[in-house]
């Protein structure tokens, strides 16, 4: 059998909460390079998740703006902050709890894909950039394939299931911080996780990209 | 033979969603153990496995572009709000709001508001909920929906002010308890009697003995009773404007409405909460 990686839940995370609870501290007595730290080691999470969720970029940067000023918020008010186990969970809840918000307030209506408006006003699918390309043109060009269909397949996913795999995928999330981000028990963050990993491989089958 | 393949089938069944969390590393070591034993004698678990392996990988590969003044933009709206004095207080009064939402009550007349509550919503898919049924239905929910979100984020925002750190608590709370839309309908308290859909801006008279015979029901019951009313027609048009899994309810003045929609709130979806409630 060849080897499969197994990747463990990275202890970087733990890291980074620790470094975050420490900056948190800072930000609450009025440290603003604290706070500005806090926005740089959240703020991609932040964007990808208000991402996933709105599905448009312009969206997804004013949910992001909207989420560090109620971080900010948070900061400047009594709440305790000993309550707050995973700062990263806690962030990334807040961002999807603000684009849950903005998308009620908005009244979005749910997209079938990624899309943007260009100039017309017509959707177009947005192009998200594959960085990793390999020299061999004929390699390049089936991995560029299979890439894109693998990104149309988790974009067909529902929301949950799209949003539960990129957290763990994309993210590197744990399923406890994916629970605590989604606001869903452990359990079903672990089979929400295999049903769309199954789906995506069902959707690949049926395109004969395996 | 075929026996043993169905006992192999489910004793594949059952590790199924665990091959998943084994290549996320989020089993303990006894599930480990089993699990690795599993695959060492299923070739079908063991393709299933390593097919998502290759997913993962491929998934990884997708990077989604930021915007290289992300940090900038953030930044730039976090000190905008703090000149602004921002403080995440609700400052838009109900009156503003209502206007906001195209309720056009007069300006001193007293109205009876009813107010439709949903029990369980009919949404646009994203929030774990049924989709709207129809696309003319999501254009009149779209504009309810707006209002009841603003109005329940106006109570999690008072509550917030009292008890900070159970803020995040409430909004989830709103959130996952999925408030859907307020049908409302109005009165004056003159002889002219109208009503109006928030999401349609449609106008039309409704009388009392109308309002009295639908007051409290749930859509089932109210419509039940529709055949055999001598309003009829009334009933139907009104009813028309309500979301499916709704309860009508009437108030007597407008300030009433917030009330109201709290305690349904809270009785409905945050018993919990009740008790935080009572303890501000």
């Amino acid at each position: 059998m060849a080897e499969i990686l197994i990747s463990q839940a990275p202890k970087n995370h733990e890291k980074r909460d620790i470094r975050l609870a420490e900056l948190a501290l800072s930000a609450r007595n009025g440290s603003e390079s604290a706070f500005e730290d806090m926005v740089k080691l959240c703020e991609r999470g932040v964007y990808e998740l208000a991402l996933q969720v709105s599905r448009n970029r312009e969206d997804a940067l004013d949910i992001s703006q909207d989420t560090f000023i109620k971080l900010w918020q948070f900061l400047g008010s009594e709440a305790s902050l000993d309550e707050i186990k995973s700062w990263y969970s806690y962030v990334l809840r807040m961002a999807r709890n603000c684009a849950l918000d903005f998308l009620r307030k908005q009244s979005i209506r749910r997209h079938d894909s990624l899309s943007v408006a260009d100039e017309d006003g017509e959707r177009k699918d947005m192009e998200i950039p594959d960085d990793d390309i390999s020299s061999d043109p004929v390699l390049s060009y089936y991995r560029s394939e299979r890439i894109e269909a693998v990104r149309d397949a988790i974009n067909s996913l529902e929301d949950d299931y799209r949003q539960v795999l990129v957290l763990r995928e994309n993210e590197g999330c744990s399923y406890k911080e994916i629970s605590d981000i989604m606001g869903i028990e452990m359990g079903t963050v672990k089979s929400k996780i295999f049903r769309a990993r199954n789906l995506v491989k069902e959707y690949l089958q049926k395109r004969n990209i395996f | 033979m075929m026996e043993n393949d169905d006992l192999r089938r489910e004793e594949c069944e059952k590790f199924l969603e665990s091959l998943s969390a084994y290549l996320d590393g989020e089993l303990d070591a006894a599930e480990v153990g089993k699990i690795k034993n599993h695959i060492d004698n299923c070739a079908e678990c063991r393709a299933l496995y390593e097919r998502f392996a290759a997913l993962s990988a491929d998934i990884k590969n997708i990077k989604t572009e930021i915007p290289a003044d992300l940090h900038s933009r953030i930044m730039t709206a976090v000190r905008g709000a703090k000149a602004d004095g921002a403080d995440g207080k609700k400052g838009a009064s109900l009156q503003t709001k209502l206007r906001r939402y195209g309720l056009w009550l007069g300006a001193g007349a007293a109205a009876v508001i009813c107010l439709a509550m949903i029990g369980s919503p009919i949404f646009r898919g994203g929030f774990g909920m049924d989709l709207a049924k129809n696309e003319n239905d999501v254009a009149l929910y779209d504009a309810e929906i707006n209002y009841a979100a603003e109005e329940h984020s106006y109570y999690a925002g008072d509550l917030a002010e009292d008890v900070p750190e159970k803020a995040l608590e409430v909004e989830d709370a709103v959130m996952e308890a999925q408030m859907g839309a307020f049908d409302t309908y109005s009165r004056t308290e003159n002889s002219e009697h109208y009503y109006s859909a928030s999401g349609g801006g449609v106008t039309k008279s409704c009388s009392d003995e109308v309002s009295e015979e639908i007051e409290g029901d749930d859509m089932e019951t109210a419509g039940s009773k529709v055949q055999s009313s001598e309003n009829k027609d009334k009933l139907l048009e009104i009813l028309d404007h309500v979301m499916t899994e709704s309860t009508v309810h009437f108030v007597e003045t407008e300030s009433e409405m917030p009330e109201i929609a709290e305690d349904f709130a809270i009785q409905k979806f945050f018993p919990a909460r009740g008790e935080l409630i009572r303890q501000k």
